[in-house]
């Protein structure tokens, strides 16, 4: 059955758009990652516009962070503090990556420089996590959580130390504001929340002790999502709240189903699979750009 | 009254009535070769574009008195006009990048055209192209500024950009048909693909007679959003903050939802 989707004025099968849903509410609730990297690939290859497919992405995102963050409210795992000031950085990343996004619109190269971002991000971290997880398959150890002496060093000559006691951590103020630049970047250029480049970022550039990472980062994902989401909608209305609303059923389903197959999949496993997924994704965007299409024109109708 | 007035009256009398008579006459030989008259309308003036719309067919229904042999009806449906940009993928290290662009500047975003007869002897091809029907008649106007690309080039975007739309169902392989019903009923259909545009569209009907226009009638066509899908998009469009608000509420409550479902799950 096809659905009408009113702002990007296209018809699509309503059967893949909820399948896709589901598919990132299991993703998430298993890998503990928002899921985005599968959900906005996906949509721009049904034909919807990127910028529709990253506005709306925004929108699933803050319900599928949201649901995760209250969770790591009631166990107190997050540091709002060093969260509030990651958020300086996301909200200036965002508000960029808005003007990046239309820019790339613009040229005409958004679909190309996020199919080639895509590629890079799912890529490098994808065979990263395939490295380590098959390493800690193999030998049983113990994975290593401790902050890189490289990065210690680099950082601590930057100005404006700031204390996280929430954390343990003394640190200058431009290292978590930095990284949330790049978060905002991510959920307003690529539609994801970037959490599985934040959270390995955390424990090796910041030195955060493990058990606050997660929290921390979702609760800066959840905000940055909600100010991408009114970004986007206020400044290219390209927010389809139906396409929105279909993606999250789905993924509400999807997480419900995840919740109860994560208790059999755990650690290095879970890694293991994630990585194959993202690399699975990567591969299938490579194809995408690599290999000659068989229509060398395309067309775009401009507003 | 005197003598003279009233002879003065009679003569008056007898030019006024010989005056009726004479226009009468005239009007009498005139309805022996009034030219004949097309009529067409559509079996609806409008079509709502709702959350369920997967395209829509559209119906022209028409009548020229007594359809002679000679006579041709032609039937044009045409969409709003649009700029549309083609861009071509080519090779940079192994990767497709867009390169050249060319954005065209008013093509309708919808055409499509019937005749009733596709004898070229009843309506030469040249009749068709004086009244704009026929693919070979869209004006491909471009907005560069520039003339790097030399005509061959612009060629190859032109029918690219046709090439596409023929696939996606905006523009026609070749002509439909109108059916004639009798000898003076007909009927055109069309197809709307699902992604068509929202705006006025004509309908516009030609009657060729030996290969010349003898009449012609336009009719709108309203495509316009209705009934959820409207409200959304107006929302999206007018009220942006409040739209925004309403995307943000609805994923809060899914994410309550959401965590209430996982808890329990547990």
């Amino acid at each position: 059955m096809d659905i009408y989707l009113p702002i990007a004025e296209m018809a699509v099968p309503l059967e893949s758009i909820l399948c896709l849903g589901v598919a990132v509410g299991l993703v998430s609730s298993i890998f503990g990652v928002g899921g985005g990297f599968l959900a906005t690939p996906m949509l721009i290859f049904m034909g919807i516009p990127a910028s529709i497919s990253v506005g709306t992405q925004a929108v699933q995102l803050i319900s599928s962070s949201l649901s995760s963050v209250i969770g790591h409210w009631q166990r107190k795992t997050v540091d709002v503090k060093l969260g509030n000031v990651m958020l300086g950085g996301s909200l200036i990343g965002t508000i960029l990556g808005v003007l990046i996004f239309k820019l790339l619109q613009y040229t005409g190269q958004i679909d190309i420089v996020i199919n080639a971002l895509y590629i890079l991000l799912l890529g490098s971290i994808g065979s990263m996590m395939l490295y380590e997880s098959s390493l800690a398959l193999m030998k049983r150890s113990r994975h290593e959580t401790k902050r890189s002496r490289f990065w210690s060093k680099v950082t601590h000559k930057l100005p404006y130390p700031m204390t996280f006691p929430r954390s343990n951590l003394c640190i200058s103020a431009i290292v978590p504001v930095t990284l949330g630049v790049i978060g905002g970047l991510m959920v307003s250029v690529l539609g994801i929340g970037g959490g599985f480049l934040l959270v390995p970022a955390m424990i090796y550039i910041l030195g955060m002790p493990g058990t606050l990472v997660v929290g921390t980062s979702l609760y800066q994902i959840l905000i940055t999502t909600i100010f991408s989401t009114v970004l986007h909608a206020m400044s290219n209305s390209s927010v389809d709240l139906l396409l929105a609303m279909i993606l999250m059923a789905g993924s509400v389903v999807g997480s419900q189903i995840g919740i109860r197959v994560s208790k059999y999949i755990k650690g290095a496993v879970a890694r293991l699979l994630l990585a194959i997924i993202l690399l699975g994704v990567c591969f299938r965007l490579w194809e995408n750009l690599f290999i000659e299409p068989l229509e060398h024109f395309t067309l775009e109708v401009l507003e | 009254m005197t003598r003279i007035s009233q002879k003065l009256y009679k003569i008056g009398l007898v030019f006024c009535v010989l005056f009726v008579l004479a226009v009468a006459g005239a009007n009498a030989q005139n309805q022996g070769d009034i030219p004949d008259r097309i009529i067409v309308d559509l079996a609806q003036d409008s079509i709502n574009v709702t959350t369920g719309f997967s395209g829509s067919s559209v119906a022209v229904f028409g009548t020229v008195k007594g359809i002679k042999k000679n006579q041709v009806v032609a039937i044009l449906l045409k969409g709003p006009s649009a700029r549309v940009v083609a861009r071509e993928k080519s090779p940079v290290f192994g990767m497709w990048l867009n390169s050249d662009s060319v954005v065209f500047r008013d093509i309708p975003h919808f055409y499509d055209y019937a005749l009733s007869s596709s004898d070229t002897a009843a309506v030469p091809t040249q009749t068709l192209i004086d009244n704009g029907i026929g693919l070979d008649t869209l004006v491909f106007e471009t907005e560069d500024k520039d003339d790097s690309l030399d005509k061959e080039r612009y060629k190859m975007f032109q029918e690219a950009l046709i090439r596409n739309w023929q696939q996606s169902g905006n523009l026609p392989l070749g002509p439909k048909k109108v059916k004639l019903l009798d000898d003076n009923f007909f009927r055109a259909d069309f197809e709307l693909p699902a992604n068509i545009p929202t705006g006025d569209y004509t309908v516009e009907a030609f009657l060729f007679e030996n290969g010349k226009l003898v009449d012609k009638q336009q009719r709108l066509l309203d495509v316009k959003q209705a009934g959820f899908s409207a409200s959304v998009s107006y929302y999206a469009r007018q009220h942006e903050l409040l739209y925004a608000l309403t995307g943000f509420l609805m994923a809060v409550s899914v994410g309550l939802l959401s965590a209430a479902l996982g808890r329990r799950g547990k």
